[in-house]
């Protein structure tokens, strides 16, 4: 593993995107992604001399606001989830016993 | 030892109609799991949130209450964290660091202490509008050891207000009585329903002179509010008494044992992500929306109608108990309109009525537990004409009334005193054996006697304490006169 | 190659008796049976009785004389990144395979109401992640005009469909380019409309502050067609523009003597020489006719490729944070909730989904998102500003893309090289502008296209210039052979 100097880096974006990611995957993704932030840094350069504020909505048009009700009920039951008693039900903690 | 509380106040927009960005309801009390739920409020993919209406008109009044800041436009950001009950792992609010702009800015709130009938203020930092997540129902070991987590979205998408104060508060009371103060104004306004259970959450940042802040989170009731501060208060108290340092953290409010707990540590800074939300464009804020806003918020004014009462000579404690539930300060003003005595109206509705209530279990915010204004003149020109006295309103009227509220005053009028006296003559005439006993020191003879009086009274309501008063004249006449 | 009818035109010989609904599906289902194999280009297909089905009951209803909608009879291919409730819905993502949606897409409900009949879900880069459609879980699509090449993408498989005549119509999504570069390696026609014209509303997200569902055709007025009815305000989408559809199908053929070209040379530089000779050899036409040629240079654009991806990533990193394993088919198995999620998004997600999440998650964060993210917001300002003034007085003409189709395989082992090919199409999605990817000719058996770029709004401009060029090359309807 020390093709790639920035695995604790790439451990903690993996850790906030949530994805667990296999030692071969790590460092492909190490590779190619601190190559490509590399490049990308030309935006952070090139806004340094800008006076500009940011561009979040491409019109600077402001939204509108919601004023009728229109059904869309959905049937949780439909979806691929697995349901109990009308409840989503998801793994927690895994029935091992942690103090917290 | 100098504390200081600031909290952050979590308050659904119950009466907001529908979510904030989807048309499901945003009161789903009563609904069966994940049956308020649309691929919005689900975050399926594709589906758009659209900003509701009405949840912007009851924020902006929230706004106006609280003296804010009011800023031209909003803007919704996105805050990120996984968890089962965010369906999209990203919750909608206003993260003013990364270009959100919230609804409200450095405002206060003046509010009445009513322990010590003194006014206080509190600064208000912020007021964001977010979504609420759905509900997640532990099994077996809870939030730490249960294997699975079942989750019901109904409340997903429901409008929050986040309220956040500066760290003004220098005592538990304080902090409780503020927030019943705040809950009572966005009532008021028509915001919400304070009773709904689930309806707010409070957290709590507090720290003593000298040490770190340390929050409280997960805080469920106003009473809670008080209990839980003064938990963390002698916790702390008992750290720097023992000569350690309280270390900053974050703590969980355990209702059921009454303890605050540590929540486990993160190894580095939580890291939420945020950005504006692509998907909402900026809210205008117009002079027109801000301008009927001031107007609403000056008819609800809580310290204004209070003081109002107070101007008609009614003392402050009963002046405050009508204001605290609404209905009844409705009615009241209805009422003194009417040209009703003041104070003697205030003392009905704001004391007796209430509590006439409280004894039945009745519901005080239900409207239909309350009488029509012109009942509760009746009942005052009775007292103010002194056709009747104070106490036979309060003991034989007001609880027909309160099993009755629609209930007409004159059907259920009782018998007064002058047509009694014929039939406790004759009583006492006819019934010769018991006043015998009577006479001789039976006292339980008394009761037979009133017995006989009621049930030739018949169906007409009379107060049996008038009734023994009234024989227990004649009678002690009668053995005199022996 | 060969020519077929345009769209529009099959509609009116379907009205006339001319042309038969029936016999009409039949003969698509035949290029599809012929092609599908090789190509690849669905992802999930009606069933042909349903579809013939349809077909009859259309054909009868024309023969009664009922009240048909605008589309009656046309067979419509939709990119698998759109919500259908009676197809799969995968954005070509593991992920979501299988995933049928509990509800339409705005734009699908638009088609069916116009009579339209949709055929089948296009193949696509995972989560329209890509250019050449070869990241897709459901494996690449070729390019019918040589089957050892990419279609383009991400949305390759609209193009290929289209290019193969295995539809009529297509609906694509552009946030980058993903549609126009597929249009330009297929010889058929894509328009990216002004961002908010069409209703993003069942759209399943990569890059929401920059894309638009866009409609793709084989000719220029069969684009306009499917834009007018796809187009207009949605109360379901909050970046909705206030505006009715736009009339862009009666627009006429504009008069060279009356074009503005402004030809920027950050989006001309670079090309390959066979594109490069192509697109002046139409602009020197142009000119020739009478159209007035501006030259200009705006040095911002050399960093609008990075502004782009940056914002793109960041976006994606949030619209992908929602498959976690609860409402979505591929599901960890692990009984613990942070390692079942983690699990769920490693077996789910491809490598370049993975990528981009990651590089999002990068630009977002504390401490690199002023240098990044919020970064590339700034500069996309600029450059907005700069393309909204020069489309006030010019159609910008540009290259769709700096090298004509590769080979499978050619360019996906490094992303900057596939990046690049998005060089001159970012532009447009950056501004919010409308551009329109038409066919100018071919090297060999592979296609050339052109782009034209207008100012909000002005999708009829380049409806009329796009007739022009038409006119001049002679493209239009063509399909493979
Ligand atoms: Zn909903």
């Amino acid at each position: 593993m020390s093709e790639c100097r920035h695995l604790d880096l790439i451990d903690k974006l993996a850790d906030l995107a949530k994805i667990t990611l296999s030692d071969e995957e790590k460092l492909n993704l190490c590779r190619d992604i601190v190559r490509i932030a590399e490049y990308l840094r030309a935006v952070g350069e090139a806004a340094r001399d800008l006076n500009v504020d940011p561009l979040y909505y491409v019109w600077d048009k402001w939204g509108f606001l919601r004023d009728y009700n229109r059904d869309r009920f959905i049937i949780i039951s439909n979806l691929p989830t697995k349901v109990k008693d009308g409840y989503v039900i998801v793994p927690w903690r895994g029935g091992k016993i942690e103090e917290g | 030892m100098k504390v200081m509380i600031g909290l952050e106040i979590h308050v659904q927009m119950s009466e907001a109609g529908s979510k904030l960005f989807c048309d499901c309801k945003a009161n789903y009390r009563g609904m069966k799991p994940n049956t308020n739920v649309c691929p919005v409020c689900l975050g399926l993919p594709g589906a758009l949130p659209v900003v509701n209406k009405r949840s912007i008109e009851l924020a902006l009044l929230a706004a106006v209450a609280f003296k804010c800041n009011i800023p031209r436009y909003i803007v919704f950001t996105r805050k990120h964290y996984f968890y089962p009950d965010l369906p999209k792992n990203y919750q909608i609010s206003m993260y003013e660091k990364a270009g959100g702009i919230p609804i409200c800015r450095g405002g206060y709130v003046k509010y009445l202490d009513v322990n010590s009938w003194e006014w206080r203020e509190c600064r208000i930092r912020r007021i964001n509008i977010e979504e609420d997540p759905g509900r997640t129902v532990y099994e077996e070991g809870g939030i730490v050891r249960s294997p699975y987590a079942l989750v019901d979205y109904n409340r997903s998408g429901v409008p929050l207000l986040e309220v956040i104060t500066e760290p003004d508060i220098n005592s538990p009371r304080e902090a409780r009585t503020l927030v019943e103060y705040i809950l009572l104004t966005l009532e008021y306004l028509g915001i919400t329903n304070p009773r709904l259970e689930g309806v707010f959450r409070v957290d709590a940042n507090i720290s003593i002179e000298g040490g770190e802040r340390v929050e409280v989170k997960n805080i469920g009731s106003t009473m809670d509010i008080e209990k839980a501060l003064n938990y963390e208060i002698m916790r702390q108290a008992m750290i720097i008494n023992s000569g350690s340092k309280v270390e900053r953290e974050t703590r969980h409010w355990d209702a059921e044992k009454g303890v605050t707990r540590p929540l486990r540590h993160k190894e580095y800074e939580e890291e939420y992500l945020y950005f504006p939300d692509p998907d909402l464009p900026p809210i205008l804020i117009s002079e027109d929306m801000v301008t009927k806003a001031k107007e609403i918020v000056l008819g609800f004014d809580i310290t204004i109608l209070y003081e109002n009462i107070l101007k008609l000579g009614v003392p402050r404690d009963i002046a405050w108990s009508i204001v605290t539930i609404k209905p009844s300060l409705d009615v009241y003003i209805k009422t003194v309109k009417l040209g009703a005595d003041p104070l003697v109206a205030a003392k009905i509705l704001g004391i007796d009525y209430k509590g006439e209530l409280k004894e039945r279990n009745m519901d005080l915010y239900e409207y239909n537990n309350w009488p029509p204004p012109e009942t509760v003149y009746e009942l005052v020109r009775l007292v103010v004409d002194k056709i009747y006295t104070y106490d036979t309103v309060k003991g034989l009227l007001i609880p027909k009334i309160a099993e009755n509220p629609k209930v007409d005053v004159r059907s259920i009028l009782p018998e007064k005193a002058e047509n009694i006296e014929d039939i406790i003559d004759s009583v006492i005439r006819e019934e010769e054996k018991a006043v015998k006993d009577y006479l001789s020191g039976k006292k339980q003879a008394l009761n037979y006697l009133i017995g006989m009086v009621i049930r030739r009274v018949g169906k007409r309501a009379v107060d049996p304490r008038v009734i023994r008063e009234a024989l227990e004249n004649k009678l002690s006449k009668l053995k005199s006169s022996m | 190659m060969r020519k077929v009818k345009q769209s529009w035109e099959l509609v009116e010989d379907f009205m006339n008796g001319i042309e038969d609904p029936v016999e009409h599906i039949y003969r698509v289902l035949d290029s599809i049976n012929r092609w599908e194999s090789m190509v690849n280009a669905y992802i999930s297909l009606e069933s042909p009785d349903i579809l013939i089905e349809k077909a009859e009951e259309i054909s009868r209803r024309i023969r009664r004389g009922e009240r048909v909608g605008r589309l009656v009879g046309l067979i419509v291919s939709v990119k698998d990144n759109i919500c259908t409730s009676f197809l799969p819905t995968t954005a070509a993502s593991k992920i979501l395979d299988p995933y049928i949606p509990p509800y339409d897409a705005t734009v699908v409900e638009r088609l069916l109401r116009e009579d339209a009949i949709i055929v089948g879900k296009t193949n696509l880069d995972e989560f329209a992640m890509g250019s050449t459609t070869e990241l897709s879980s459901f494996g690449p699509t070729r390019n019918p005009w040589d089957l050892d090449r990419v279609p383009g993408g991400s949305s390759g498989g609209s193009a290929a469909s289209l290019s193969y005549g295995g539809a009529d119509l297509s609906l694509g999504s552009d946030t980058g380019g993903s549609a126009r570069l597929p249009a330009a390696y297929t010889a058929t026609v894509g328009l990216k409309p002004t961002y908010g014209l069409v209703s993003r509303y069942g759209l399943i997200p990569y890059g929401n502050s920059l894309e638009q569902i866009s409609p793709m055709a084989r000719s220029v007025k069969d684009v306009a067609l499917l834009l007018d009815i796809i187009g207009g305000f949605d109360p379901l989408d909050a970046t909705s523009l206030n505006v009715d559809s736009l009339n862009t199908f009666n627009s006429i053929k504009a008069d060279a003597r009356d074009l503005k070209i402004c030809i920027l040379k950050e989006m001309v530089e670079g090309a390959d020489s066979p594109i490069n000779s192509m697109f002046w050899k139409i602009i020197e036409k142009l000119e020739s006719e009478g159209a007035n040629i501006e030259y200009y240079s705006l040095p911002i654009l050399s960093k609008a490729l990075p502004t782009y991806y940056t914002i793109a990533f960041a976006e994606a990193a949030s619209n992908l944070a929602r498959y976690a394993g609860i409402f979505y088919p591929t599901k960890g198995s692990s009984s613990s909730w942070e390692e079942y999620i983690g699990e769920s998004r490693f077996k789910g997600f491809g490598r370049e989904v993975k990528r981009r999440i990651m590089l999002g998650v990068y630009a977002l964060s504390e401490g690199y998102r002023d240098e990044y993210y919020v970064a590339a917001t700034k500069v996309r300002r600029v450059i907005r500003d700069e393309i909204v003034k020069l489309t006030s007085k010019c159609i910008i003409a540009s290259q769709v893309s700096p090298i004509l189709p590769p080979r499978l395989g050619e360019r996906i082992d490094d992303p900057l090289k596939l990046y690049y090919m998005d060089m001159y199409t970012v532009v447009a999605n950056l501004a919010g502008v409308p551009a329109l990817a038409q066919p100018i000719g071919f090297h060999g058996d592979l296609p050339i296209g052109i782009q034209w770029i207008g100012g909000p709004l002005e999708e009829s401009k380049l409806i009329s210039i796009g007739l022009l060029i038409e006119d001049i090359t002679g493209l239009r309807g063509v399909i493979v052979d």
